[in-house]
């Protein structure tokens, strides 16, 4: 690892080693990074930009400062995801409403704007089709709403965000196999409040 | 008891579900601004940590190496000084008894002379007085007896 070497040819390994050893600027090149998915996951769950944009800093902040910490035993992503996931938890909690899933955009203000860009693009052009989507979006949300928090939450990282198995075991801290009984069960919660879009 | 992926009807929910999926819309230079974010924040977290943190950090770092016989000594240590400090507190300082002694003496001393200075020069004329007038008498007495 030359100094000279620019950052972005390093692995996260490699950059967290040389952040280890006083080139805090290995960090910022982490930030770059990761820092839009760690977003959009956040935006899942919150379903704030401004409050994802806040736990992702916050998230950033607590993993270089405990990097020192950081045993290497699953990869830098996954243990900053679980830093962000943990920090995101405590802040619906205090937020004190089921706010991931809330069915009214007015309710927090200024995230209907930027919301309107939905995941299928190409039906921008057709306004029935996108008015069919907004319906099934809100039905689907709100279904995930009736669901445990511990349901809805492997149901978001597993379902929606697209984490794998193993990501989302190491992010919460339970075995594999808790896991695909949280999604089987929530998964047969969900078939019953949706059966309507599933037969 | 384990998610079956092939039912058809549970293919179907896991791709409404991934229907349900929003991303908001992001700048060009998303990162960037993040960063910079990121690098503003940390400068104020490092001014805010500078003194409380620091010190809580160097004590929880002392103490990761303490175990069994250390926290004995440890504590040991701790009610000795706390009984020394205790002591030294209770103890009356000789120096302090001096200082308050010769000041009590000196305002005695400065009070003191007023009384005894106007007593003095009563006592002092009135003595004058019965001292002299005795003395005034046996003379003209002797002068009278002379003269007779």
């Amino acid at each position: 690892m030359s100094p000279s070497t620019p950052y972005t040819t390093y692995s996260d390994v490699e950059l967290v080693t040389l952040c280890r050893d006083g080139q805090s600027k290995a960090f910022d090149e982490l930030v770059i990074r990761h820092s839009r998915k760690l977003h959009a996951t956040l935006y899942q769950m919150t379903d704030n930009y401004d409050d994802a944009y806040d736990i992702a800093q916050e998230a950033f902040t607590k993993a270089y400062r405990a990097l020192p910490h950081f045993n290497g035993q699953s990869a830098f992503y996954t243990w900053l995801h679980s830093i962000a996931i943990n920090h995101a938890r405590n802040f619906l909690k205090k937020r004190n409403r089921h706010v991931t899933f809330s069915l009214n955009d007015d309710e927090y203000g200024d995230h209907s704007e930027k919301d309107m860009n939905m995941a299928d693009e190409t039906n921008e052009a057709d306004p029935e089709r996108r008015s069919q989507l907004n319906e099934l979006q809100l039905k689907i949300r709100e279904a995930l709403a009736k669901l445990s928090p511990k349901h809805r939450e492997v149901v978001v990282l597993h379902d929606i965000n697209g984490l794998s198995h193993t990501e989302i075991a190491g992010t919460l801290k339970i075995s594999e196999g808790t896991l695909r009984s949280r999604l089987h069960y929530a998964h047969k919660e969900l078939q019953g409040l949706l059966s309507e879009y599933l037969n | 008891m384990q998610f079956d992926p092939t039912s058809a009807q549970e293919k179907k929910l896991v791709e409404l579900l991934a229907k349900a999926k929003r991303e908001p819309k992001y700048e060009t230079n998303f990162e960037a601004n993040f960063l910079r974010d990121f690098q503003v924040k940390q400068t104020q977290e490092s001014v805010k940590q500078s003194t409380t943190l620091s010190f809580t950090e160097r004590l929880q770092q002392a103490l990761n190496g303490f175990s069994g016989w250390n926290w004995i000594y440890g504590s040991m240590a701790v009610i000795t000084l706390c009984a020394v400090i205790a002591i030294v507190n209770n103890t009356p300082e000789e120096g302090t008894d001096n200082l308050v002694n010769s000041s009590s003496a000196s305002t005695e001393q400065m009070a003191a002379p007023q009384l005894v200075s106007v007593s003095n020069e009563s006592v002092q004329e009135d003595s004058v007085v019965e001292e002299t007038t005795p003395f005034v008498n046996e003379k003209e007495e002797e002068k009278s007896e002379r003269s007779n």
